[in-house]
């Protein structure tokens, strides 16, 4: 079991308060995603869910226990991180970085462990690295890049991954790989997901539950259907948002108001 | 690294065979052998004292200095993820700069550097780190900007104190300008097993938290999220390659370059990863040094030519000369 639950949460960096008093449960082994509009504090709140930002009140709670009480390594071995720009190091191979991932598990001091290695080579080979794991992450392509950038959270080998707009700057091609591929390690390893989005479809298509913000708040959460039908949603965006249903799936095509 | 250590032993043994007294390069090698036990010296008492107390520790000074200035250099580069950062980006310079005018002219009429300067530079030197630290290294953890603006600020506060108290006292410019410039000629025995511990102790900390540097090279937040405590890292780094950087600089004076330029040269030939760099700026760095000292004391030889300017003079050109030869295997 690996549930992360938001108690109360409140973050403020120079007197502004960017989240306010948030209570939210993320699941165990489901997908939840959070859409709001730009500013509603999705980022600020999953950075605190991943435990890279303090929090000013409340507790972040990792299956009950204050997650503000784990040791650095010990939270890394539970909850991974992908940021909207992760920060590519200049001429570190492919596989030296997704080697990164299993930092909170050897030494810091030391080598990796063989089964270190094992788990490296395992992922390369699951994201279709393999080819590319001498290449300078550099020098990859969005995609690539961003394959390699995943493979390094599940290198942490976590049950929580936490990924901030991770089709950024992908061609819909891209988007669809990057979401699928993590679609797997919820059906298949049971790993919870906590992703912010912005594109209502995909959200929709891939989360099981979503959460919406704005303002800093929680203004919704429950399963993906109810939430992006709900005119809380359009509300947020100041949009009319249509709901159209092709071959089962929900496409959101947002209208402005004004026409 | 084999390369890299051959030329460390080619460098040292021919900075051994050199120097303004001639001495029949045979001889020294023979008298090297005999204290190795095998065969008997032929050098006269005065030549082996040369050997052995005057040019033996200044080539150990040398390599000691050299070897903590590229891996003090290399750390300071990799804790602050900037390219630009040498060792006396946080004042050391400065400081040990005030404490080493403030020691000869205190002394003041005397024409000797008296020998308590080195001490009065290492005290400034630490004193001027703690400043900055205090100045620019509390508040948010993730902010290293703050750090390197206090540096900025700690550095010009000292050094123009260091201009005034060297102004105020005419006689002893030129000496306050030789310490500047750096030197390794007043070295002696003493002086090496003075700074070896802190440089061993220093090097040995960067070089085993290489590692973590290449984390490091992913950003704050997301070495972080990959469980690296950061701050107590960054503090512990900077305090380690500060302590040796000024035990060196209060021993052999001001040597600018080798810092900046050491671990650039083996980050352009061994690529970015400090598990690579930091162990090579130890070797790389040490014979560098004492390259650019043999050149200084050999070539407008019995006069020395300031180390500094040998450094840069030497450096320079070594950098731009691999900076192209890669820009055009890269193109």
């Amino acid at each position: 079991m690996s549930e992360l639950r938001a108690a109360g949460v409140s973050i403020s960096s120079d007197h502004v308060t960017l989240v306010n008093e948030v209570t939210a449960v993320f699941p165990s082994g489901r997908w939840t995603t959070i859409v709001g509009p730009n500013g509603a504090g999705k980022t600020t709140l999953v950075e605190a869910l991943a435990g890279v930002r303090s929090v000013t009140r409340g507790t972040i709670f990792l299956n009950d226990i204050a997650l503000s009480s784990l040791s650095e390594r010990e939270r890394a071995r539970n909850i991974a991180f992908v940021p909207q720009h992760p920060v590519i190091p200049f001429g570190m191979s492919v596989r030296d970085y997704v080697a990164l991932g299993r930092t909170p598990h050897h030494s810091l001091f030391g080598p990796p462990t063989s089964a270190d290695e094992e788990v490296v080579v395992d992922v390369l080979v699951r994201l279709d690295l393999l080819g590319l794991s001498s290449r300078a992450m550099h020098s990859l392509s969005g995609g690539e890049r961003q394959r390699a950038v995943l493979g390094r959270a599940l290198a942490q080998g976590t049950k929580i991954i936490i990924l901030d707009e991770p089709t950024t700057g992908l061609d819909v091609r891209h988007q669809f790989e990057v979401l699928e591929l993590l679609r797997r390690e919820v059906d298949h390893g049971g790993v919870t997901i906590i992703a912010t989005l912005h594109d209502l479809t995909l959200a929709g298509q891939f989360a099981q539950d979503v959460v919406l913000m704005d303002h800093g708040e929680v203004l919704l959460s429950g399963p993906a259907k109810e939430v992006i039908r709900s005119p809380q949603l359009a509300e947020s965006y100041e949009m009319t948002l249509r709901v159209v249903d092709v071959d089962g799936s929900d496409v959101i095509i947002p209208v402005p108001r004004d026409r | 690294m084999t390369v890299a250590l051959t030329l460390l032993v080619i460098v040292t043994g021919g900075a051994t065979l050199i120097g303004p007294w001639r001495i029949a390069p045979g001889l020294i090698l023979g008298d090297i052998a005999s204290h190795l036990g095998v065969g008997h010296s032929h050098l006269s008492a005065l030549q082996s004292s040369i050997v052995w107390q005057i040019r033996a520790p200044r080539i150990a000074l040398g390599l000691v200095a050299g070897a903590m200035l590229a891996v003090a250099g290399g750390t300071y580069q990799g804790v602050f993820r900037n390219p630009l950062a040498d060792p006396y980006l946080l004042g050391v310079a400065a400081g040990a700069g005030l404490g080493a005018t403030v020691a000869i002219v205190g002394v003041g009429h005397g024409s000797a550097t008296p020998t308590w300067t080195p001490l009065l530079a290492f005290a400034g030197a630490i004193a001027a780190v703690s400043i900055t630290w205090s100045v620019g290294g509390r508040g948010r953890s993730s902010s290293t900007a703050t750090l390197v603006l206090g540096g900025v600020a700690v550095s010009s506060l000292l050094t123009s104190a260091q201009t005034f108290v060297q102004q105020s006292s005419s006689g002893s410019i030129a000496r306050v300008y030789i310490w500047l410039l750096g030197s390794l000629g007043s070295a002696t025995w003493s002086s090496v097993t003075m700074i070896l511990p802190y440089v061993v102790f220093c090097i040995v900390v960067c070089v085993a938290c290489a590692r973590a540097l290449d984390v490091l090279s992913v950003g704050d937040l997301e070495s972080r999220s990959l469980g690296l405590p950061v701050a107590r890292l960054r503090i512990f780094l900077i305090a380690a390659s500060s302590l040796g950087t000024a035990a060196v600089v209060s021993a052999v004076g001001l040597i600018g370059f080798v810092g900046i330029i050491v671990p650039h040269v083996i980050r352009l030939v061994a690529g970015t990863s400090y598990r690579r760099i930091l162990p090579l700026c130890v070797v790389v760095g040490a014979a560098f040094l004492v390259v650019a000292d043999t050149v200084a004391r050999t070539v407008v030889s019995p006069s020395e030519l300031p180390l500094g300017v040998v450094t840069a003079l030497v450096g320079a050109p070594i950098f731009v000369l691999i900076l192209n030869a890669k820009r055009r295997s890269v193109e």
